[in-house]
């Protein structure tokens, strides 16, 4: 109880969940979830987050997972009746199916600021919630805008394409006719620009190729300004989150990863290619376990740019994320990272499910181990906003059709 | 009863030593630093609930918030509370903590849960998917299976090379095999006949009715009659509507998992789908012997006998085999060809399902 010598240090996140604890917890969810037909499941997934969130502490204090049962289960029916229309609707009638996909699609920002709102509003830490501002207006930019924006370049684009096909055909005719009705001395001239015309067919369409590529470049772009919104539109209480990061950063993490994964993949087609072309003489090698090996270091591959994507990510996030001038640190390694994906898959596979409860513990336990909060004052000086109730449809909408929300 | 902790005044984040004290008039009684800040009876009072030893968190009217992890002072405060009746708990409160702390608890719900999903997953989903695929209208599973000829035929079938006589001839016999329907609502059969070099000699019942043969298995046959009670076979798989049953086993497997499994981050969609692709090979077993059934039953009325089957399940079996030693072989052939053909040689039944049709008739 004595936190006044730790007060004016650097403050780390401890998660001192244990896995035997959780395991009963979790077991006990799922049988009372399968007795009561699936009921209890709002309760499970509150029993569970409240263990995760209590077990969190920074500073001496626990942070707190606010919602209630109730609400959850609330949301959920709504949202489980969502789907069922939405799964009976494509399977059935696709056109219908169709039509409400668009609508989903169309009101995903919408969903994403409910969920997080939601979220945030019941996650609190010494009796100051978090919040995030139902800016509607901003997501709607921020995550339509550029989808809009390049929905309509490309079908531009396409347009163009198109219509420049029908230009190079009349070109054609025009030059056969003019072939055909003049006279010979003429045919030399006119048998160039037909051979230019016949090149400029064959080139690929460039304004679609143009598109492609500017829509890549601006990739890192638009992430960045995702995650800008994200970050400045939560709160503790009444103080926002800043956001320090520029788009450069993005550009370097994204341009790094995609340079390692081109001389990954190449260096590994041409394993691939090396290790097959002696097959004929040797075909025993091939039919066995060995031939299994380009597959199981293709797996590895796509776990260590998942964990490599995912971990720089994260640490630039933390890493140029502050509040109140206290700035946060996250210190994840990839190797490490991949390290947990793979030992945590394998533990999962191999047990039948019954390591998930070890597996969620030790991921939170590195996570919070790896993340500071850095700070020459106390966090004692964060104001409480006013509470309001929220609908938990939000994020059970989110939940159910699968809404990625990376922060 | 006192326990120490700290206190949010809910107005800021700050932070202060305190103690409550429970008194047996029911107030809870809130000290800072030696003095009474202030008094609530308990009843208006929120204690979260006990999960692990995690932190407890008592909410006051006045928005205050207690924060301690002096669980057990705690646990002693709401159960004196609740027997005094100042209190009633609810159900999860009362026994969540208590059932998820319990070793003999763990260790039965365990087993309980192991077993009752493998009970589930093994006979009361197949059989209530047998039921519900029986009860559906016959236009429901024919809509369901509607473009799966159009996704084979732009994959890994062409056009057949038979002659057109000998298809319409296996036609006429098709015809004389279809049962007679007493009602109106069933399934439309039919068959079409594609060559197929990856597949090699096969036949499938397709959801909407349509029974696929290949050349390959044309040709393999010796009598017309061997042909016939492959037929009977397939018809057998529609009759019993088993493509239908094994789509409505699949969703409800998903379904179970995503139930049980609901709120798990860390699980791959890999994963998760990877039960159902193991169960998928295991289902079909059960459905073939049904279809033989089938198929045995109706043997007599077009004067087939199990030999018949028998001979030409052991050459499908033998042709198969050895296409597999071919490939084997040659390494870079189709690799996706080599899991459909091992698949079939490798039923441990089959040879049971060949004795089956020579002993019983």
């Amino acid at each position: 109880m004595d936190f006044e010598a730790k007060e004016y240090s650097p403050k780390p996140f401890e998660f001192s969940g244990k896995s035997g604890e959780f395991f009963g917890i979790w077991i006990v969810n799922i049988a009372l979830t399968i007795l009561t037909l699936g009921i209890y499941s709002a309760w499970a997934k509150v029993r569970t987050n409240q263990y995760f969130y209590g077990n969190t502490a920074l500073d001496g204090s626990a942070f707190q997972y606010l919602a209630t049962p109730m609400q959850i289960l609330k949301g959920r029916i709504i949202a489980s009746v969502f789907f069922g229309v939405y799964y009976v609707l494509t399977t059935m009638f696709p056109l219908w199916g169709l039509g409400f996909t668009a609508f989903l699609v169309l009101v995903i920002p919408a969903i994403i600021v409910l969920s997080l709102s939601f979220r945030m509003r019941n996650t609190a830490y010494r009796n100051v919630s978090f919040r995030f501002d139902r800016n509607f207006k901003q997501a709607y930019l921020v995550y339509a805008g550029p989808a809009v924006v390049f929905t309509i370049l490309f079908a531009l684009s396409f347009a163009m394409a198109i219509s420049e096909d029908a230009e190079i055909f009349n070109g054609i005719e025009i030059t056969q006719q003019s072939e055909s009705s003049e006279n010979l001395g003429n045919s030399e001239s006119s048998q160039s620009t037909e051979i230019s015309l016949n090149s400029e067919e064959l080139e690929p369409p460039i304004a679609i190729f143009a598109v492609l590529i500017l829509m890549f470049t601006a990739l890192p772009f638009w992430e960045y300004l995702k995650t800008h919104f994200l970050v400045t539109n939560t709160r503790f209480g009444t103080s926002p989150f800043n956001f320090e990061a520029k788009a450069s950063n993005f550009y370097k993490l994204y341009l790094l990863a995609f340079l390692i994964f081109a001389c990954v993949l190449f260096l590994f087609g041409f394993a691939v290619k090396e290790f097959t072309s002696f097959s004929p003489d040797n075909p025993e090698l091939t039919t066995g376990f060995s031939s299994l090996i380009p597959v199981i270091s293709g797996v590895f591959f796509y776990f260590w740019a998942f964990a490599y994507i995912q971990t720089k990510r994260a640490n630039l996030i933390y890493n140029h994320a502050s509040i109140q001038n206290m700035q946060m640190d996250s210190q994840l390694t990839v190797t490490y990272m991949f390290f947990l994906y793979i030992t945590n898959t394998l533990a999962i596979l191999v047990s039948l499910g019954l390591l998930i409860p070890w597996s969620m513990i030790r991921t939170a336990r590195y996570r919070a181990s790896t993340l500071t909060i850095l700070s020459d004052t106390n966090l004692e000086t964060f104001v409480a906003d006013q509470q309001q109730e929220l609908s938990a449809l939000g994020e059970e909408l989110g939940e159910v059709f699968d809404i990625e929300i990376g922060i | 009863m006192k326990v120490q902790g700290y206190l949010y005044k809910g107005d800021s984040s700050q932070r202060h030593t305190a103690e409550l004290v429970y008194s047996s008039t029911g107030n809870l009684s809130c000290f800072m630093e030696g003095h009474l800040a202030f008094a609530s009876p308990i009843s208006e009072v929120t204690i979260s609930d006990r999960i692990g030893n995690t932190p407890r968190f008592i909410h006051f009217p006045n928005q205050a918030k207690f924060e301690s992890a002096d669980n057990q002072s705690i646990d002693d405060i709401v159960k004196t509370s609740s027997m005094q009746g100042f209190i009633t708990p609810s159900l999860v409160n009362r026994w969540a903590h208590s059932l998820e702390s319990s070793y003999r608890v763990i260790a039965i719900t365990l087993v309980t849960v192991i077993l009752s999903s493998w009970a589930f997953v093994q006979y009361g989903l197949p059989h209530f998917s047998q039921e519900l695929a029986m009860l559906l209208p016959a236009e429901v599973a024919t809509k369901i299976g509607h473009g799966s000829l159009d996704l084979l035929d732009d994959s890994i079938m062409k056009d057949s090379e038979l002659s057109e006589e000998r298809q319409q001839a296996l036609r006429q016999q098709f015809e004389q095999l279809k049962p007679k329907y007493t009602d109106a609502d069933h399934i439309a059969l039919e068959i079409v006949f594609r060559q197929s070099e990856t597949i090699g000699a096969n036949a499938f019942a397709l959801p909407s009715g349509t029974i696929l043969f290949t050349d390959d298995m044309v040709t393999l046959a010796e009598s017309d009659q061997e042909l016939q009670t492959i037929m009977l076979h397939e018809i057998g798989h529609v009759e019993n509507r088993h493509s239908l049953q094994q789509l409505i086993q699949q969703s409800g497997l998903a379904l179970f998992i995503i139930l049980v499994t609901g709120d798990v981050s860390t699980t791959s969609s890999l994963i998760l789908a990877l039960p159902s692709l193991l169960l998928n090979a295991q289902f079909s077993q059960g459905m073939e012997i049904e279809a033989d059934q089938y198929a045995l039953e109706r043997l007599k009325e077009h004067n087939l006998t199990g030999q018949h089957f028998a001979a030409i399940m052991k050459r499908l079996e033998a042709s198969h085999s050895e296409k597999i030693k071919h490939q084997e072989a040659k390494p870079k052939s189709n690799q996706s060809s080599g899991n459909i053909s091992d698949y079939f040689s490798s039923h441990p039944a089959t040879q049971e399902r060949i004795k089956r049709f020579e002993t019983e008739y």
